[in-house]
């Protein structure tokens, strides 16, 4: 997450083309990465990220450098891809309050697995990532959301709070959770029983049923 | 001295946390410093699973905006929604459809047009030069023959070849843009 210098965010203010580029260049991962931990979809995380910019290009002039740019700008990014949600009438990845629940270690559970025990070795795994892939599209979306600025190179708690305007304990717990929840996930990769217990026990609400046309469209867009 | 699940919870945010005390209990707990070496393994592909690179065709749009101002500085310019996937499929369809209509209606209009007015041997001559043509060359080159046969056996599996080429490219080509205010923003 490489923050624009002031004098970029100057001369973009001042309408300057090359200064625009490269705030596009140096950001758009960034903002396309949230835009498909929203929407989960590629065509329409496209059109969210370009509907992004040109809204950032229009409150340029009103950013005062209060807070950092990109938080300002992931910011703008998360109520976008949430308006969409709710234009649609999907259920909106708001970061619900903290509440105990009986502690878990998941982590642990997959320690029978040696292809978790090297890092190197585990980034070459096709079949490992495939996992990933799939319990990641089954992680809630609040979860996926936070942990999908959590990886951003250097984005801190203070930052990820500012972007989803939550307290910091709540970002730290959401962390927590997410990657436990993830490691759930991908122990019962193998074991689809245990993925439905854990789902309708931990989560405690489910999804909204989908209308046939969206989940064509999203299998079409997914092509 | 920290215990295991504080350890845990501090690993778990940070498995790189080089704080005294989390080292000190990593060195006498071989549990928990397995735990760390998975958290990181899991943190390692998580960074790359969750970072999507931008499609070039989007970079090049961006780009395209920048370079115009107008498309963003003008409040008129509203951006609206990407038609939907069924919308597009009907509209597509009902297309297909009324251009097959047209086309067929038309053929029949002129054959009753072409019989009025007497076109309707030129027609038939028209009809029967491919015929002819391929009687005549097989005359000049009789080994000519066998490509023709060979063709007409195939022409069958041809056509539904053009057919998929056809649909291929049309899907393959297929990304409907986004319209900015009548305005088409691409690069």
């Amino acid at each position: 997450m490489a923050e624009p210098s002031t004098e970029i965010i100057q001369r973009a203010q001042a309408g300057d083309n090359e200064a625009l580029s490269q705030l596009i260049l140096s950001q758009q991962h960034y903002v396309y990465s949230i835009a498909m931990s929203v929407l989960k979809n590629p065509d329409d995380a496209a059109d969210l990220t370009q509907d992004a910019f040109i809204r950032l290009f229009r409150a340029l002039p009103q950013y005062n450098g209060e807070s950092r740019f990109t938080t300002w700008l992931y910011r703008l990014v998360v109520n976008l891809g949430r308006d969409e949600l709710r234009r649609r009438g999907r259920q909106v990845p708001v970061i619900p309050p903290v509440v105990d629940e009986e502690e878990t270690d998941p982590v642990t559970s997959i320690a029978d697995d040696d292809r978790w025990i090297d890092p190197a070795s585990a980034l070459n795994s096709k079949e490992l990532r495939q996992e990933v892939q799939h319990a990641l599209n089954q992680l809630e979306e609040h979860y996926r959301l936070v942990l999908t600025l959590y990886y951003f190179d250097d984005m801190k708690y203070n930052d990820i709070a500012d972007v989803l305007d939550v307290p910091l304990n709540t970002v730290k717990s959401h962390i927590r959770r997410g990657k436990d929840r993830l490691a759930v996930l991908l122990q019962s990769h193998a074991q689809p029983s245990v993925v439905e217990h854990v789902s309708s026990e931990k989560r405690g609400q489910s999804h909204p049923p989908m209308n046939p046309f969206t989940r064509i469209t999203s299998i079409m867009g997914a092509r | 001295m920290m215990n295991c699940k504080e350890v845990r919870e501090s690993i778990t945010l940070d498995p790189d946390d080089e704080h005294v005390e989390i080292q000190a209990h990593l060195s006498q707990c071989p549990s928990c410093a397995d735990y760390r070496q998975r958290q990181h393994s899991l943190d390692v592909v998580l960074r790359t699973e969750m970072r999507w690179e931008t499609p070039a065709d989007l970079t090049a749009r961006l780009l395209n905006i920048a370079a115009n101002p107008a498309l963003f500085t003008n409040p008129s310019v509203m951006l609206q929604p990407r038609p939907k996937g069924w919308h597009v499929v009907t509209v597509y369809t009902i297309t297909i459809m009324a251009v097959i209509l047209s086309i067929a209606m038309g053929v029949q209009l002129f054959g009753l047009v072409a019989t009025q007015v007497g076109l309707q041997s030129v027609i038939d001559q028209l009809v029967a030069w491919p015929s002819q043509a391929i009687a005549q060359l097989i005359q000049a080159i009789p080994e000519s023959r066998y490509l023709i046969d060979f063709i007409l056996h195939a022409r069958t599996y041809l056509w539904w070849l053009l057919c998929v080429a056809l649909v291929w490219a049309v899907l393959d080509r297929w990304t409907p843009q986004m319209s900015s205010g009548g305005q088409q923003v691409q690069a």
